[in-house]
């Protein structure tokens, strides 16, 4: 039936399998930033739908930290975690936005430093933010309309107040 | 010393300490219904002054007339140095000055010709939302031309009182989306201080 030699080749493949397991594995685990090589903020949103703790944290593009616990605050807004590299100071008017890689993307956290002398602290909360947006909100807006009590008074003359994205600094 | 103190002789410091927070607490809320007040206020003379300008009217004319009601609401000069981010520090103070004339006029012709319509908006604002620091959060609703739109001011005290630093209209941040304009401009001319200069002038250009 089986030989000794065909029984240790097989174990010898699965012992092999498992070490490249593991190795991947750490591999994989090493490439995040560790929670020992970060610091925490804090930052206030309004709504943070769609974020997920873990989700990136970025400036620029690149990847500085991660997003830790999401917890209710006593306003009802959504205070988000922030681990950040340590080697990383970011100003006291660095901003924090939430966008999506793509419309229908993973969500992350943008952050924009400013140009204050003075250094966020550990612990420190950011209140300039930006929430997410609400895509399918946007869209049930556009098929449905919005909420209009003086819609007997209105003209049918378009909207001319645009959302502050849509005004450019050079005309 | 306070071992000495019988059970009866903490009574004028309790009452002293709870007097105390009471009236903190008060004055607090105070400041912010008073920031409520000011800000509202503000926009409804701006709104009433603009009502009674003809749309076409050219936005410079428009902005002499209601710049002394914004600069009673916004503090022009933390918001120019909120929105160049990195930039304000590459700017000399001459400089420096030059950009809050320069940005305040921007914001004010960019916002002020959006409000000249037939229909009055109809606001509402909502209480205060404290965010520590100083800061302060006012989310208001503004229903005009049939659509309804979520503003949320962002104020901060100063010596002149509370004044609107950002303004955040649909979750987009005035001072965050003039910010990114303002980092592309300096990435493109690295060391320049002028190019941002020109470039709040260039806009100014009608």
């Amino acid at each position: 039936m089986n030989s000794p030699g065909m029984e240790r080749a097989v174990g010898l493949f699965v012992i092999g399998g498992l070490l490249c397991l593991g190795y991947f594995a750490f591999q994989l685990g090493s490439s995040e930033i560790r929670p020992s090589e970060t610091y925490t903020i804090e930052a206030r949103f309004n709504s943070v739908a769609g974020l997920n703790p873990g989700a990136q944290i970025q400036i620029a593009g690149v990847p500085v930290g991660s997003v830790g616990k999401l917890s209710l605050g006593k306003d009802f807004s959504a205070l988000v975690e922030l681990r950040i590299r340590k080697d990383l100071q970011l100003s006291a008017d660095t901003m924090a936005s939430i966008r999506s890689h793509g419309l229908l993307g993973d969500q992350y956290v943008s952050l924009t430093p400013g140009g204050d002398d003075r250094l966020l602290a550990p612990g420190e909360r950011i209140t300039d933010t930006e929430s997410s947006v609400d895509i399918l909100q946007l869209l049930g807006r556009f098929a449905f309309g919005s909420v209009n009590s003086d819609k007997k008074t209105s003209s049918p003359t378009p909207e001319k107040t645009p959302p502050a994205e849509e005004i450019p600094l050079k005309p | 010393m306070l071992q000495n103190l019988k059970p009866s002789g903490f009574a004028p410091i309790v009452a002293l300490v709870c007097g105390s927070s009471i009236s903190l607490a008060a004055s607090a809320t105070n400041q912010s219904s008073n920031a409520k007040a000011v800000l509202e206020h503000g926009v409804r003379d701006a709104i009433s002054i603009l009502e009674k300008e003809k749309s076409g009217t050219a936005s410079s004319v428009l902005s002499k007339k209601v710049r002394p009601i914004a600069e009673k609401i916004f503090n022009f000069e933390s918001i120019t140095r909120k929105a160049l981010g990195q930039s304000w520090k590459d700017l000399s103070p001459e400089q420096q000055k030059q950009a809050v004339a320069l940005f305040s006029e921007i914001l004010i012709r960019k916002y002020v010709s959006h409000f000249v319509t037939d229909n009055k908006p109809q606001l509402t604002f909502l209480s205060p939302q404290d965010l520590g620091n100083g800061r302060l959060e006012i989310s208001s609703t503004t229903l005009s031309g049939g659509n309804s739109y979520s503003v949320i001011y962002r104020l901060e005290t100063s010596s002149t009182g509370w004044r609107v630093y950002d303004v955040n209209i649909e979750g987009v941040s005035l001072v965050s989306n003039y910010r990114s304009q303002f980092d592309s401009v300096r990435q493109r001319s690295p060391g320049n201080s002028e190019a941002l200069l020109q470039a709040m002038k260039d806009s100014l250009q009608p």
